[in-house]
């Protein structure tokens, strides 16, 4: 399909979202809640862009990581109008987490420096990114959504109740913020059993039989070390990634966010985190 | 609640052929001839409040033991004068009694039944020339409307599919089935111009042909009946008086589009429309009007209802959806339509109540009569007019409370003064607030706008789904504003950012202001965060969310101003911004206030000057609104 | 065994505990009321709103026993019966008291008042929106909307709707459910 992103004719497969079709061209559209292994999910608004479709009068704002190319479509990821509303969902954003390091220099980066409304003071973003990856990538819906409008938070059931929770560690990956830990609790609890400890690779499907001998101090486990080093991201993400059919060409850009596990890491937060892929 | 009915050797059966409906109806007039005399009484919920229920069963026991009378009643659905409930009609003379009660019902029977005579007292009371008024059709709140869709609850008994035949029930799909193409249905329903009546105002036979083509295994036909908006109740009345005309509307549209499967979605808050639905489903089962081979021509079609679980955005097609599928009512993007990729990701045809009752009518109506009704011109262009009637409730502070309904194109004035018979207790007419939370609020300058889909857009509202809510000098605007962000806040599914975090921080605005601690510079910042969140946000809940908002900025500037500027609220609603106290020279010492009181707040000697302890008053207003000698200022 | 039953199995053991405290039934006599219910929608998960709107018929509330129970049996993760639980306002996590009382505050209500009859409410009961009282005997809660906008301000308490409220006539129509 042949269209056009900021002014220069391109060409797109079917099937193909402008999100992906601009990264593809090496476009820079900030996208929050996207990512490569998990299903658009258009939340964050972040990534808006301007389309015209063909034989229409009017363009409209639409989210790119959901919208598909189609022929003729012409695309403007950097109009001033979508500069503005980027600048105000940020400013959102900032509102509701004004002390995550992230948010802030991803705000700061568009232009935004304060919020002129008050601060809920809440780390977690909601881009949903663990909760997708814990029901898409690695099947064990431990964690989910619960109430709804400005109340909406990730949460276990009742709050409590960790039972499928692997300790995998996927969702603290993900995160952008760091609002979420692997839990604590559940790893806890898996420590203070007597008898077998299951490796989290095992729950995970990697390893058929192997029992952790850290006490799930997974950072200074061996095994969890060469499976991040071979894939270059988490395991769980990598082997979700490699099962995409037609997309055997992309693979986890160099940079990628390091793991931030249940040790606290020492890794400087000062390098600026590369969102694009994974 | 049954009907003349009850006694019968009548049964349903199942109609396999055309002829043998035909043959039903005929059965079903000769046992009851459609000139006899009947009393409807209706017991819609509205009603039902006005102890109509009980007004029925009096009728009923007494006319069990009166077979010589040789009338029937019926327990009816709305008739649209709610303010005026209990509301009894009396067939075929067309008497209407208003504020019916029990204890009415034997002299009604004695005087009209028997004798022909009316009972004055209970004729409704023209206020404007002091006269009674004993036909419907000359009541002042009748005479303008044109009752298409409404008119069916005057006579029809809902829990009876006999009574719904007995009145050309099902004839349209008869016609439809025996006679016409799906594609000529398409076409018809086009070229009538009918468009969804729910507030989107699409054109819907542009909708059905899209899904025609679509490509899927199976295609879905739904009934969003998940009437949200606070202060419209039409849906739940066409549900609960006339659940047929819908199932009807359903059936021809499955047919015109290529489905076997429905859904009607009925809000959890409407119990008595839920049942209604079922008790129809059931019958028109019964009768093979649903199921396999309807009729006997070959074409089969059933509908499962389901239940909304509380959430305004379920009214939202997609969030619906997904709530039919078993997940939270998370609206998604639409830039692939529904009717392509909707229910199931199969092709799926949603529309409103109201919109699935006029099928039938414009089948067996025709184009040309319903073209001739309403707006603008169709005939080029589907979306170039509003056609046909549209049912609105008339709510707030009008006199006449009710349904209307009436042609598209008739004006705001026309609908709230004529028929609503204007704003009562001799206070001054401010705003009417259309289209529900995505609408916005209209001024006086503005009431000789004709409603239709596209005039009240232009002037920054729209008609939406039909609910109208009138408001007088002692509403405040910006309160109103801050309502519908709170009401929208709590709705938000919370799933993108704009929405959830834009509308409150709107409300923390709205708040302050309206607790007198408003800011300079709050207007503009409104403004530009209602502006953020319509162009930003996922669905249509915080695509229109500014409305309210924007339309009250734009109308009621100076209402904004003097909360912000002054401290002061000018209609006495805010109460961080009132005072009450007594003005000395007024007070008589009747002591009046204290009583009403309900903090106890007021004290002073009878006969002696009263006043109000400020520390402890609540701001409740009930001493003012008592106080006969104007002694207590606001 | 494949590596997803294994996974299962795994977890079964591991957790076993917790489920089993938490999901002792609140009233076992029940339970095989609740098995009705899901042959009833066929145990089709799409059909599961419409389960734990009868689930909450039963017991007034939806308990966790009994989510965990349909979870099990419908195999569908406890998180997303909590999502959905969480999100529709029709469902309640805890028991309500004896009489329910919703009061609408609806446009049409808002507009003629209601917000002092809620005023009402809350001093007559010493109740706030979505709470219980004390002794069990209320449950208190504001709907958007009942659909009787002629009637307005509305409330109903239990199966009764009660119309044309004001903040004076509120008491006296709650004393008979005293």
């Amino acid at each position: 399909m042949k269209f056009v992103l900021n002014g220069k004719r391109r060409e797109a497969g079917p099937g193909t979202t402008v999100l992906e079709a601009a990264r593809a061209a090496g476009v820079d559209i900030p996208a929050l809640c996207a990512h490569e292994a998990l299903e658009p999910y258009g939340a964050c608004r972040l990534c808006i862009v301007e389309v015209r479709e063909k034989g229409k009068k009017r363009s409209r704002v639409v989210a790119s990581c959901l919208y598909p190319v189609k022929e003729g479509l012409e695309v403007e990821s950097d109009t001033a109008r979508i500069k503005k509303l980027r600048r105000f969902l940020l400013e959102l954003l900032l509102a509701r987490s004004p002390r995550s390091p992230y948010v802030k220099e991803l705000a700061a980066k568009h232009g935004v420096k304060k919020a002129r409304f008050s601060s809920a003071g809440d780390d977690c973003i909601l881009c949903g990114l663990c909760v997708r990856v814990c029901a898409e990538v690695v099947k064990a819906d431990a964690i989910g959504f619960s109430e709804r409008g400005i109340a909406r938070k990730v949460d276990s059931p009742f709050g409590i109740d960790h039972s499928r929770c692997i300790a995998c560690g996927a969702c603290t990956f993900v995160c952008p913020t760091g609002a979420i830990q692997m839990e604590y609790a559940r790893v806890t609890e898996l420590r203070s059993r007597g008898g077998e400890h299951p490796c989290r690779y095992t729950l995970l499907g990697f390893l058929p039989d192997a029992v952790c001998s850290l006490n799930y101090e997974c950072a200074r486990c061996e095994i969890d070390q060469k499976l991040r080093a071979e894939a270059g991201t988490h395991p769980a993400i990598a082997r979700a990634l490699a099962a995409r059919p037609a997309e055997a060409s992309r693979k986890p850009r160099s940079g990628a966010k390091g793991p931030r596990g249940a040790r606290a890491s020492a890794r400087s937060r000062k390098a600026p985190r590369k969102r694009a892929g994974r | 609640m049954a009907s003349g009915w009850e006694v019968t050797a009548l049964k349903l059966k199942k109609l396999r052929s055309f002829s043998s409906l035909d043959r039903f109806k005929r059965e079903i007039l000769a046992e009851h001839p459609a000139g006899a005399p009947t009393v409807a009484v209706c017991t819609d919920t509205g009603c039902r409040a006005c102890n109509s229920v009980n007004v029925f069963e009096a009728f009923r026991e007494a006319l069990a033991k009166a077979p010589e009378i040789r009338a029937i009643v019926k327990a009816t659905g709305c008739h649209g004068f709610c303010e005026k409930g209990a509301l009894v009609l009396i067939h075929p003379q067309e008497i209407l009694y208003t504020q019916v009660q029990p204890s009415d019902v034997p002299e009604i029977i004695e005087k009209t039944l028997k004798k022909g005579e009316v009972v004055e007292r209970l004729l409704y009371l023209d206020p404007a020339t002091g006269k009674r008024i004993k036909l419907e059709s000359e009541v002042p709140y009748y005479k303008p409307q044109l009752r298409t869709i409404l008119g069916g609850n005057r006579m029809i008994d809902p829990s009876d599919i006999r009574d719904y035949v007995a009145f050309d029930g099902y004839q349209a799909l008869r016609r439809v089935l025996e006679g016409m193409k799906p594609g000529s249905v398409v076409d018809t329903i086009t070229r009538a111009g009918l468009r969804g009546r729910g507030g989107g105002g699409f054109p819907t036979g542009v909708k059905w042909k899209t899904a025609r083509r679509a490509k899927g295994r199976k295609r879905f036909i739904i009934c969003n009946a998940d009437e949200g908006d606070p202060g419209a109740f039409m849906d739940r009345s066409v549900c609960e008086g006339n659940p047929h005309s819908v199932i009807e509307g359903m059936i021809i549209g499955a047919y015109a589009v290529g489905s076997h499967d429905g859904y009607i979605y009925v809000r959890n808050e409407y119990p008595l429309a839920l049942e209604a639905l079922t008790t129809a489903l059931e019958q028109a089962r019964e009768c093979g009007l649903l199921g396999e081979n309807i009729l006997g021509s070959g074409f089969s079609f059933d509908v499962t209802i389901s239940r909304g679980g509380g959430a305004f955005v379920c009214g939202e097609s997609t969030a619906l959806m997904a709530s039919l599928e078993g997940k939270p009512g998370e609206p998604r993007a639409k830039y692939v339509h529904t009717v392509e990729r909707g229910l199931f990701e199969e092709p799926t045809v949603l529309n409103n109540v109201e919109t699935w009752a006029n099928v039938p009518k414009i089948i067996l109506g025709g184009v040309d009569w319903f073209t001739s009704i309403g707006t603008g011109d169709v005939s080029a262009d589907p979306w170039g007019g509003s056609k046909g009637t549209k049912i609105f409730s008339l709510v707030g502070k009008v006199r006449n409370t009710g349904l209307v309904e009436v042609p598209m194109g008739m004006t705001l004035r026309e609908i709230i003064f004529d028929i609503g018979g204007g704003v009562p207790k001799g206070k001054r007419f401010k705003a009417v607030q259309t289209g529900g939370p995505s609408g916005g609020c209209l001024p006086e300058s503005l009431l000789d706008l004709p409603v239709d889909f596209d005039r009240l857009s232009a002037a920054g509202s729209m008609m939406g789904s039909g609910g109208m809510i009138v408001m007088d000098e002692d509403t405040c605007m910006v309160d109103v504003a801050r309502y519908f962000i709170d009401f929208l806040k709590e709705e938000s599914c919370g799933k993108c950012l704009p929405c959830r975090e834009g509308l409150r921080a709107m409300l923390e605005i709205l708040n302050r202001v309206t607790e007198g601690k408003g800011r300079r510079g709050d207007l503009k910042l409104l403004e530009e965060i209602a502006g953020g969140v319509a162009e930003t946000s996922l669905c249509a809940l915080g695509g229109s969310a500014p409305n309210p908002v924007l339309t009250t900025i734009r109308y009621f500037r100076d209402e904004y101003e003097a909360h912000i500027r002054d401290k002061r609220c000018p209609a006495g609603v805010c109460k961080a911004l009132l005072r009450f106290e007594v003005i000395g020279e007024n007070c008589t010492g009747c002591h009046v206030c204290a009583k009403v009181c309900p903090v106890a707040c007021i004290s002073g000697k009878a006969k002696g000057t009263h006043a109000i302890d400020e520390a402890r008053c609540i701001k409740c207003g009930a001493c003012f609104d008592a106080c006969k000698f104007e002694a207590i200022r606001r | 065994m494949n590596r997803v039953d294994s996974i299962r199995k795994l977890k079964e053991t591991l957790f076993a505990e917790r489920a089993a405290e938490a999901g002792r039934p609140v009233d076992p006599t029940l339970r095989g009321k609740v098995a009705e219910i899901l042959d009833k929608h066929r145990r089709r998960a799409s059909q599961i709103i419409a389960i734990l709107q009868d689930v909450q018929g039963l017991f007034k509330y939806l308990p966790e026993s009994e989510l965990r129970f349909v979870s099990r049996e419908l195999d569908i993760p406890l998180t997303r019966l909590y999502s959905i639980a969480t999100f529709y306002k029709a469902f309640r996590l805890k028991p309500r008291g004896r009489h329910e009382i919703a009061l609408c505050m609806g446009t049409a209500c808002h507009v003629r008042g209601a917000v002092r009859v809620m005023d009402a409410i809350i001093r007559e009961l010493k109740v706030q929106p979505g709470g219980t009282t004390g002794d069990m005997r209320f449950s208190f809660e504001t709907v958007r909307c009942l659909g009787c906008c002629g009637q307005a301000p509305v409330m109903t308490v239990d199966e009764e709707l009660v119309s044309r409220l004001d903040h004076l006539s509120v008491g006296k129509a709650l004393e008979k459910y005293r």
